[in-house]
């Protein structure tokens, strides 16, 4: 047996963010380090092996990159990787999923093939995490999405536990396999320096493109996304200050508007922010060509919520032909009648009607099992839409669509852009932009040749607005039976969220000028009775007043919260970074010129104890 | 309420007297690598029975008389940010003086270019003031944020740009110090003096263990008008120790000249460089003609010996980042990592030896060590430094993580020593590295053991700082 894990260098973030001289983003200089999530996928890579007892003659390590950067190959070796190989070659430069997937696909097979590839979940500078779900495509192997342990492998099968959207999957797999490791899975004891020092001896295997093939099919010119422009939007933060009884009144209402705020999503409110930005800058979208669109709406009830969201913004863009497609769990219906019936009380009536009223139709697919795989989704999309011949089609960016998504585009040999947050049709093409970098930057990609455009859309971007002009109907697509069935789940079961600190919706912050541990144990009472969570900067931390893993900042956490509460924050660059990515960010302090008042959108000036006593 | 206690408020007020937990147990300890691991796995501190904080010499000196009489041990805290337990306390009598009151600016001389404050003044905060006024001070530890500049004094502290401007030792003009007994003595201020060995000396490196520093009196420099900057690869630290020892003996004195191993530059300068090579920085910076001067003669002497330009943005990226450490400091500990750093200094003839010696002993010995680098960042016309960084995962438990501990750094010491270097360069003694002390002196160290018996006769000085107890 042989297993090989792909990894990847990405830009070190630290350097890319912060350069405060210039403000610019600094990536060509930034320096490469292994992605992160690799880690992960090297660590689960040589459990794998050392279970399989003798039976893996290599475990080997492929990177496509730059020849400059090699630390993720030397991390594998230090780990005890065999071999280690790195595709570099200018011809590989500005390859997309697609074109990075057949060089990794092309790769494995040239250095002697593999029953199992480990992947990480993503990267952190492309952050679609599609490479997996498309290498496997190419390879012929089953996909594994998100998989958080392996339960059982041996030299035909595997079995192995898996999280998407918060259900747990038990799936067994043939092989060969790809397996993409969900980020944190496993946690992997650092290489001694000794094994470090080491790594650095051993040979690396360089191939070019010359060495994979000979019809070149790499690279940016035969990729078949496009960027067509980068943009980077400025947040700026201009308070608006209040002082006095007028203040107190005004931090009651943020509280109170908060608190009733019923977020749905876990998505970042910053992106919300971003693309709203990005979008009013929009230009009004063109005529759009006759071609039918297609929507792939998941069968339950936020399925059908986030798939309203994507069929308004096609209505809005003057899509002409909109289609909607679902799959439903099978073996539960007997006519077509009842599976119709079945699928809108599982989404509720209003929903499902809302969702037909807008659509010219909506195909209802029916899976063969009543636990539906990823990949028989994604075999069924594909055929509906080469049948359909459709030149759109939406995903929601959840983690089935982020896995759906991929395993259709690398079936169909088209383009996909992932996490989109703005639509729109422009100069011939479907626009899609996304956040890149960590939401530093937005980028417009285009598909110019290949069809179906294909994309997966951040929920709560597009508010729904639908008309209902749609003629709606129904069509009714029973099971099939599909060739080559690799996987298939044995069990599955829903998970609890747990939020922690870092994802927390609404923040309290404890600063410097909280000395005592009596002052600081009544916010933290008031945190609670407001259902706050509660983080420090550094001082209270230093002062022992607080855990560091409360702390805030460049060397603490680093949030997104859609309210943050700054109280006796003085507002140093150390703290404020970590909160970049904050929606509304709310200060009180006694001192007028704190420089935290430069960085909030609302500043009550004042002592703290006035505001909490206000409200208890 | 014990007596002292009493006799303590009746001296500064009752205000600043603090016995509350939090400022005690704030002022316990510093930023001793080896304690910002173990208080993560059940290290407890040993909390002084009181901080007090003076507003003036006057108070320091009564406090000090009071303290002496009583036999009571005393710590003087300047920011806290020394790296060797030297502001740590190992007694529950201990009375901790805090210094940060004492940060008045008592004169700004822009003919004589120097500067007066007193000894609890953030270096920070000084240098934004002469920064108004159209000056700098060249001196920039990464501690920067943290230091006060009497501690800086106190521990022979020295700075980024230490290579062109010099260390503390040559920026202090003059002090004020106060005596364990609380004589207030006074260095005056002079360019220079022959009379006599120089008495500065005595305080500089002195930890708090002879004297109270009270007040210093610093250099000052105009801004520059340009810098020249530029970075260059190496294949080996040997070679780039080479080159730099070349440049130096021109006698021309860059402002910052540093040397980075392959480990320390895969993450900051990876994109510039090829695998397992060595970055050399060189920054001059002044007048014009000079800074471009310094450049030339530097660059000639980088290519003619194999060196590889690598362009002006590493130091770019040096400079924005280079005090981030301080920010980082105290996050390793809690995610289970031991950080350390140990710098060593030696001549020309051996430093490589030293370097190439530590690194593989280092790797062979300790198994708990996942990161080991160096850099050189402090030249001379003799020799240089070595700055080691240490990144280790020792099992959570306060006794492994000593033990670990006390390997590397029995190494690193080991090798200077043996190899006839200082097992500091510019971190002091604390009361980690005194059990090396009388190694490190030799036939020399009785002088030692004399100064402290004639300053502090009552040990009261921080004892177990700079002479083990
Ligand atoms: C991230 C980081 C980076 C650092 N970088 C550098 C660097 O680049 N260069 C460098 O030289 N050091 C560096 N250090 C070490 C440290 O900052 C210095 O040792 C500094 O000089 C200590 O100053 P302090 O005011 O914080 O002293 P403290 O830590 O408070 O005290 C240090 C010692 O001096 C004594 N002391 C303090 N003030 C006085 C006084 N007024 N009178 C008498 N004794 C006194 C204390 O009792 C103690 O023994 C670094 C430390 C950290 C944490």
């Amino acid at each position: 047996m042989r297993i090989v894990t792909c990894v990847k260098q990405v830009p070190d973030e630290r350097n890319m963010a912060t350069d405060p001289v210039t403000g610019s983003l600094m990536r060509d200089t930034a320096g490469s380090i292994p992605n992160p999530d690799d880690a992960c996928a090297l660590a689960m890579a040589r459990a794998t092996s050392e279970s399989l007892n003798g039976q893996v003659q290599s475990l080997d390590a492929i990177t496509m990159g730059p020849r400059q950067s090699r630390s993720s190959l030397r991390q594998a070796l230090s780990y005890g990787f065999d071999n280690a190989y790195q595709l570099t070659d200018s011809r590989f430069a500005g390859s997309d999923v697609l074109t990075t997937s057949h060089a990794l696909a092309l790769a494995i097979e040239k250095t002697g093939g593999a029953e199992l590839v480990f992947c990480g979940e993503k990267s952190a500078d492309g952050d679609t995490g599609q490479v997996p779900a498309e290498l496997s495509v190419l390879l012929g192997a089953a996909f594994l999405p998100f998989v958080t342990e392996i339960i059982d492998a041996d030299r035909d099968a595997i079995t192995v536990r898996s999280k998407m959207d918060d259900v747990e999957y038990v799936i067994e797999s043939s092989l060969p396999a790809v397996i993409q490791v969900k980020a944190g899975a496993v946690k992997s004891a650092p290489a001694s320096f000794r094994d470090r020092i080491e790594a650095l001896k051993k040979p690396i295997a360089v191939l070019s493109a010359e060495d994979l093939s000979s019809e070149m099919l790499f690279g940016y010119r035969h990729s078949p996304t496009r960027v067509r422009k980068m943009i980077a939007p400025v947040r700026t933060r201009v308070p608006s200050v209040y002082s006095g009884d007028d203040a107190l009144t005004q931090f009651r209402q943020i509280l109170e508007e908060s608190e009733n705020t019923d977020d749905l999503s876990a998505d970042s409110p910053r992106l919300r922010s971003y693309a709203r930005q990005v979008r009013e800058t929009d230009t009004c979208c063109d005529q759009v060509p006759d071609e039918p669109v297609a929507v792939y709406v998941e069968a339950h009830k936020k399925g059908f919520q986030n798939g309203l969201e994507l069929l308004s913004r096609l209505q809005a863009c003057g899509a002409k032909t909109i289609y909607a497609v679902t799959l439903v769990p099978g073996d539960h219906a007997s006519s077509d009648e009842s599976m119709e019936r079945v699928l809108s009380e599982t989404v509720g009536e209003e929903l499902y009607l809302s969702l037909l009223r807008s659509v010219d139709a909506l195909t209802i697919m029916e899976a063969s099992r009543a636990a539906v795989t990823t990949e028989e989704c994604a075999y069924r999309l594909s055929r509906y839409l080469e049948k359909r011949r459709v030149g759109l089609c939406l995903l929601s960016a959840t983690d089935h669509g982020r896995t759906v998504g991929p395993l259709v585009a690398g079936t169909l040999k088209t383009g996909i852009t992932a996490d989109v947050t703005d639509l729109r049709y422009v100069s011939d093409q479907w626009e899609q932009v996304r956040p890149a970098y960590g939401g530093q930057v937005f980028a417009t990609i285009v598909t110019p040749e290949h069809r179906p455009v294909m994309a997966t859309v951040r929920p709560r971007i597009f508010a729904v607005d639908l008309h209902d002009d749609g003629r709606g109907v129904v069509a009714v697509e029973r099971a099939q039976d599909m060739e080559n069935r690799r996987t298939k789940i044995l069990s599955m079961k829903t998970c609890e969220r747990e939020t922690t600190i870092e994802e927390a919706k609404r923040l309290l912050i404890l600063g410097g000028a909280i000395t005592t541990e009596e002052e600081r144990d009544r916010l933290i009472a008031f945190a609670k009775r407001h259902e706050l969570e509660w983080g420090v900067t550094r001082a209270l931390v230093q002062g022992y007043l607080a855990p560091h893993g409360r702390q805030i900042g460049v060397s603490g956490l680093s949030v997104a919260p859609n309210l943050a509460i700054l109280v006796g924050v003085s507002g140093s660059v150390q703290t404020m970074s970590g909160l970049r990515r904050a929606e509304k960010i709310v200060a009180i302090n006694r001192d007028e010129g704190a420089p935290v008042f430069d960085n909030v959108d609302i500043a009550f000036i004042g002592q703290w104890q006035d505001y909490i006593e206000s409200l208890s | 309420m014990s007596e002292v206690i009493k006799a303590l408020e009746a001296i500064v007020g009752q205000e600043d007297v603090v016995l509350e937990t939090s400022v005690r147990a704030q002022k316990a300890v510093d930023l001793y690598a080896l304690r910002l691991y173990q208080k993560h796995v059940g290290w407890e501190a040993t909390l002084p029975q009181a901080v007090v904080r003076p507003k003036d010499t006057d108070e320091v000196s009564k406090v000090l008389q009071l303290c002496n009489e009583r036999g009571v041990p005393v710590i003087p805290y300047g920011g806290g940010s020394g790296v060797l337990a030297g502001a740590e306390t190992r007694d529950e009598r201990t009375v901790v003086i805090d210094l940060a009151r004492i940060n008045r600016l008592i004169n700004v001389d822009e003919i004589s270019l120097q500067v007066t404050c007193g000894a609890g003044m953030l270096i920070r905060d000084l240098e934004a003031i002469v920064q108004e006024r159209g000056f700098k001070l060249g001196h920039y530890p990464q501690s920067m944020d943290l230091a006060q500049m009497g501690g800086l004094v106190a521990t022979r502290s020295t700075g980024q740009f230490s290579t062109g401007y010099g260390a503390i030792e040559d920026f202090l003009v003059g002090l004020e110090a106060v005596l364990a007994d609380g004589t207030v003595v006074r260095i005056n201020n002079v360019p220079r003096r022959a009379t006599g060995p120089d008495l500065r000396h005595l305080f500089l490196g002195s930890e708090g263990a002879f004297a109270v520093i009270t007040e210093v009196t610093v250099k000052m420099f105009p801004i520059p008008e340009t810098t020249w900057k530029h970075a260059y690869r190496v294949k080996t630290m040997r070679q780039g120790l080479e080159i730099i020892r070349l440049v130096m003996k021109t006698g021309i004195k860059p402002a910052v000249v540093r040397l980075h191993d392959w480990l320390e530059c895969e993450k900051p300068y990876g994109a510039f460089m090829e695998e397992n090579e060595s970055l050399l920085l060189f920054w001059s910076e002044g007048r014009k003609e000079i800074a471009e001067a310094e450049g030339a003669i530097i660059d000639e002497i980088a290519k003619a010996n194999g060196a590889v330009s690598a362009g002006e943005k590493p130091l770019d990226l040096w400079y924005v980042h280079r005090n981030d450490a301080a920010d980082e400091y105290e996050k390793y500990g809690a995610n289970g990592i031991l950080v350390d750093t140990l710098e060593v200094a030696a001549d020309w003839n051996v430093i490589a030896d030293i370097y190439e010696k530590t690194v593989e002993r280092v790797y062979y010995e300790v198994p708990e060590v996942v990161f080991f680098s160096g850099h050189s960042s402090h030249s001379y016309i003799n020799g240089t430094n070595i700055y080691f960084q240490l990144g280790a995962f020792p099992p959570p438990d306060v006794d492994e993580a000593q033990r670990v501990y006390e390997a590397v750094w029995g190494i690193v010491v080991e090798v200077a020593l043996e190899h006839g270097g200082s097992m500091g360069h510019h971190h002091g003694v604390g009361k980690h590295r005194v059990r090396w002390m009388e190694k490190e002196h030799g036939s020399s160290y009785a002088l030692m053991e004399s100064l402290k018996r004639v300053f502090d006769p009552n040990g009261i000085m921080n004892p177990g700082s700079l002479i083990e107890l």
